[in-house]
C-alpha cells in the first residue's frame, strides 16, 4: 500500500499510543518505504538500514506533525534528509571493500539448458544496472531528488517543489541539470554496449 | 544555487521556455527507460521485515513509545515482570544480583558469538578465496602459488602505476589496429607484440598496476612485428565473470596477464571456448572467435609456421558449422577426427569436451558423454583447465556415473523440466529428481534449482513454497554427502523463509545448514542469512 493511502485515523491512533496501530501502520506503509528508500540509494541493506532509522523518526516525532493529511510528504522528506545524512556518514567511514566473487558453481548446474539463466547475461545486466546507479550516486543531491521523482516516480513539478521546499522553476533547473550530467555519464556507456539490448 | 561543485564553474541554465516534459534530446527516452529499469527493488524476505519490526518494537518500548500492550505478538509479561524485578529491584542485594546476572550475560553471549564465528568460518576477503582454491584443488602446487600471490597483493587503490616502466606510443601503428579487437567491456585483448619496457631490458612483462592504464588509454605498442602474439584479459572486477579465466583466482580484480607465442595463443583460446561453454557464454564464444580469426590471419604474417594448425583448425570449423546447424552427428563426427589429428593438443581436448555435452545435453548418449567427460579429465592435464572447470567436469562424470544403475531415469526428468515451459511443470518434476535421484549432487542441484524456480514465481512461492520445502525435506537425511544434503537443507531453509514472519522458526531452518557441515559457499549464504535474522532470534 502507497504511502499517501494511508488512512488520518491510523496516524491519530498511533500518536496515542493506541495498542497494535504501531504495528498496523508498520505493515501499511513498510513496502512503499522500500521501495522509495531504495529508490534513493539503491542497495538493498542501506536502504533497510535508512528505513530502520526511518521508522524510529516517525514514530518518534509523529507528535510533531501538524496535518496528518500531509503524512505522504512529511515521511517522503523524512526519507530524503535521512537518506543524505546516511550517505555523509557513509562516505566518512567508506573503505574499499573487495567485492563478492562470481562463484562458478552458483551458475554451474550439472545440465545446464535454455532454462538456467546465462552468468554472463546477468553479469551484464547488473552490470548496467550498476551503472545507472552509480551514475545517480554522483548527482548532487536536489539534481539527483528532481530526477528520480519526475522522471521515475512521475510526480508533478508541484509535488516536486512541494517535498523539496523549493520553486517550481528550481526544480526544473535541477531536472534539467540532473539529465545532462546523466546524459553525458551513461551516453557514452550506452554507446558501446548496444544499451537496451542487454535488458532484454 | 546554480553553480555546480567546482569553484568557478556555473552550470548551463535550461534554454528559455524548456519543459521538462517536451525534453527532445537525444537518448533521453532511452536513459529513462534505464533508469525505471534500473529502479526494482529486490524482493526482500518478509523475515528481515519481521525482524526489523522486532527491533523498532523493543526500542519504542524501551522509550515508552509504544503501551506495554502493543502489540504483543511476544507477550511474557511474567517473564519480563522477573527481568524487571532482577534488574530493577532496591536494595544493596539486587545490586549484587545485577552485577552477577550481567557478568554470565556477557560471558554467554561472547561464547555465542565465538560460536557463530567459527561456524561460519572467515567468510569475508581474501582467506575464503583461498580456502576455494585449496579445496578445489589441494595437489595444484602452481595454483596454490598463484593464490598466495594474489593474495599478497595489494588491493587495487593501494596499487601505483610506476611510471617510467612502460613506453606506450602516441599513435597506434596499423598493424596493431587490423589485429587488436578488444571485447565490449572486459574480456580478452589480443595485441601483436610484447610492450617494451623503456629501461631496454625487452621483459614482457606488464606491470598488474599498467593494464589499468593501458586499457584506458586504449593503446597497445607493437616493437618487435611478426615474433609473438599475446593475449591477456582485462582487468576487471570480480563479479563479472567467465571470459579469459585462466585460473579461479584470476577472476579476481586484478584480471590476468599472460604473454605468449602465436601458437600457444590459438591453444590458450580453447581453453577459453572451452570456459565460454562451460558458463553457456554465447556473446563470449563469439568473441573468442573473432579473436581466433584475428590471430590466425595474424600468425599468418608471423615467422610462425601456421599450417600445421591447419588441419585442425579446419576440421574443428567443420565441427562447429555443423554443431550451429544442429546436426549433431556428423558434428560428433567431426570433433572425433580433431581429436584423431593432434591428439592430447588443446582443441582435441575441446573437441572431447563438445562430442561429450552433445551427447549429454542433445542425443541423450549418455555412455558416450561418460566416456567423453572421462577422457578429459583423464588424459588432459591439470594446467588445461583451472581447479573449479576440473571440478565441472567431475561433477558431470560423478552424476553420469552415480545414475547409471537407475538407467539415467533423473537425468531425463532433469531434461524435461529444463523444456518445461510452465514453472509449475519443472518444478514438479525437479521435485521427482531430488526425491528419487540416486545421486546426491543432482538432488542438490536440482534442490537448487528448484528454490530458484519456486522464488522467481510469485504465484509458486506464495502458495507452494512452503509445500515444496516440505516435500523434499527428508531427503536431507538421505543424502550422504554432507555438502549435499547442506544444500538441499540450505534450499529447503529459503523456500521457508519467504513463506513465514518467524524469525525463530527461519533461523532453525538455516541453523540447521550449519550443522550439515557446507560447503564454503554454502556455509556463507547460510551464516548470512543467520546474521540477518540472528541478532533478533533469540537466546536459542
Amino acid at each position: 500500500m502507497a504511502l499517501s493511502d494511508v488512512p488520518v485515523s491510523l496516524i491519530e491512533r498511533c500518536r496515542a499510543g493506541e495498542p497494535g496501530a504501531f504495528d498496523e501502520l508498520f505493515s501499511f506503509i513498510r513496502d512503499d518505504l522500500f521501495r522509495w528508500t531504495f529508490s534513493l540509494v539503491r542497495n538493498e541493506d542501506d536502504a533497510l538500514e535508512i528505513m530502520q532509522e526511518c521508522f524510529l523518526r516517525i514514530f518518534r516525532h509523529l507528535h510533531r506533525l501538524q496535518d496528518p493529511n500531509k503524512f505522504a510528504q512529511w515521511v517522503s522528506r523524512l526519507v530524503i534528509n535521512q537518506t543524505n545524512t546516511y550517505r555523509v556518514k557513509r562516505r566518512k567511514s567508506q573503505t574499499e571493500e573487495l567485492e563478492e566473487g562470481f562463484d562458478i558453481q552458483e551458475g554451474a548446474l550439472p545440465l545446464q539448458g535454455k532454462g538456467v539463466p546465462n552468468p554472463r547475461k546477468a553479469a551484464e545486466r547488473e552490470e548496467v544496472f550498476r551503472k545507472v546507479n552509480e551514475a545517480i550516486a554522483e548527482l548532487p543531491p536536489r539534481q539527483r531528488l528532481a530526477v528520480l521523482l519526475f522522471d521515475v516516480k512521475g510526480k508533478s513539478i508541484r509535488e516536486i517543489a512541494g517535498e523539496l521546499e523549493c520553486s517550481e522553476g528550481a526544480v526544473k533547473f535541477n531536472i534539467f541539470q540532473g539529465r545532462r550530467k546523466l546524459r553525458g555519464m551513461l551516453q557514452n556507456y550506452m554507446d558501446r554496449h548496444g544499451n537496451l539490448d542487454l535488458m532484454e | 544555487m546554480t553553480t555546480s561543485g567546482q569553484k568557478g564553474h556555473r552550470d548551463p541554465e535550461p534554454p528559455a521556455g524548456w519543459e521538462p516534459e517536451h525534453d527532445r534530446e537525444a537518448h533521453w527516452q532511452a536513459i529513462t527507460e534505464l533508469l525505471r529499469r534500473a529502479d526494482q527493488p529486490p524482493q526482500v524476505p518478509p523475515a528481515r521485515f519481521e525482524a526489523m519490526r522486532l527491533e523498532l518494537e523493543r526500542t519504542l518500548r524501551a522509550e515508552g513509545l509504544i503501551a506495554s500492550g502493543n502489540p504483543g505478538r511476544h507477550h511474557h509479561d511474567g517473564f519480563r515482570a522477573w527481568l524487571s524485578t532482577v534488574f530493577f529491584g532496591g536494595g544493596p542485594g539486587g545490586q549484587v544480583v545485577r552485577l552477577g546476572v550481567a557478568a554470565g550475560l556477557a560471558l554467554f553471549l561472547g561464547l555465542q558469538i565465538g560460536n557463530i564465528r567459527q561456524d561460519a568460518g572467515e567468510t569475508a576477503g581474501p582467506p575464503l578465496v583461498a580456502e576455494d582454491v585449496r579445496a578445489t584443488a589441494p595437489d595444484d602446487s602452481m595454483l596454490a602459488a598463484r593464490t598466495e600471490e594474489v593474495l599478497r597483493t595489494p588491493p587495487r587503490a593501494e596499487l601505483q602505476p610506476q611510471p617510467g616502466t612502460v613506453a606506450i606510443p602516441d599513435q597506434e601503428p596499423p598493424i596493431m589496429q587490423q589485429v587488436r579487437t578488444r571485447t565490449e567491456g572486459p574480456g580478452v585483448a589480443i595485441g601483436g607484440a610484447p610492450v617494451t619496457a623503456r629501461d631496454g631490458n625487452g621483459s614482457r612483462t606488464i606491470p598488474r598496476s599498467h593494464l589499468a592504464e593501458l586499457e584506458e588509454r586504449s593503446l597497445w605498442q607493437e616493437t618487435v612485428p611478426n615474433a609473438q602474439a599475446w593475449v591477456f584479459e582485462l582487468p576487471r572486477p570480480r563479479s563479472e565473470p567467465v571470459l579469459g579465466t585462466m585460473t579461479p583466482v584470476s577472476q579476481g580484480t586484478y584480471g590476468d596477464q599472460r604473454v605468449r607465442l602465436a601458437s600457444e595463443a590459438l591453444d590458450q583460446l580453447q581453453v577459453l571456448k572451452f570456459y565460454s561453454l562451460v558458463n553457456r557464454d554465447d556473446q563470449s564464444l563469439q568473441e573468442v572467435r573473432r579473436i581466433e580469426s584475428l590471430l590466425t590471419d595474424l600468425a599468418a604474417q608471423t615467422e610462425w609456421d601456421a599450417r600445421p594448425k591447419t588441419s585442425v583448425m579446419e576440421a574443428f570449423r567443420k565441427a562447429e558449422a555443423s554443431l550451429a546447424a544442429q546436426r549433431y552427428h556428423e558434428a560428433q563426427q567431426s570433433f572425433e577426427e580433431v581429436t584423431f589429428i593432434a591428439p592430447g593438443s588443446a582443441h582435441a581436448f575441446l573437441a572431447h569436451f563438445q562430442i561429450g555435452r552433445i551427447a549429454l545435453e542433445h542425443t541423450q548418449d549418455y555412455d558416450l558423454a561418460l566416456e567423453s567427460f572421462r577422457r578429459c579429465l583423464e588424459e588432459y592435464p591439470s594446467s588445461v583447465m583451472s581447479g573449479q572447470h576440473r571440478r565441472y567436469l567431475m561433477d558431470r562424470v560423478m552424476v553420469l556415473t552415480e545414475t547409471e544403475e537407475e538407467g539415467w531415469q533423473s537425468l531425463g526428468w532433469w531434461q524435461a523440466s529444463e523444456q518445461a515451459q510452465d514453472p509449475r511443470e519443472a518444478a514438479r518434476l525437479l521435485q521427482q529428481v531430488v526425491r528419487e535421484s540416486s545421486s546426491d549432487r543432482l538432488a542438490s542441484d536440482a534442490a537448487t534449482r528448484l528454490k530458484d524456480i519456486v522464488l522467481a514465481d510469485v504465484a509458486l512461492q506464495r502458495v507452494n513454497a512452503v509445500e515444496i520445502a516440505e516435500a523434499i525435506r527428508d531427503r536431507v537425511a538421505r543424502t550422504k554427502s554432507s555438502h549435499d544434503a547442506a544444500r538441499i537443507q540450505y534450499a529447503v531453509a529459503e523456500m521457508l523463509a519467504r513463506g513465514t514472519t518467524d524469525t525463530q522458526e527461519a533461523a532453525r531452518e538455516y541453523r540447521r545448514v550449519l550443522e550439515l557441515t557446507p560447503d564454503d559457499q554454502t556455509r556463507r549464504l547460510a551464516s548470512n542469512r543467520l546474521v540477518q535474522l540472528g541478532a533478533l532470534a533469540g537466546p536459542e
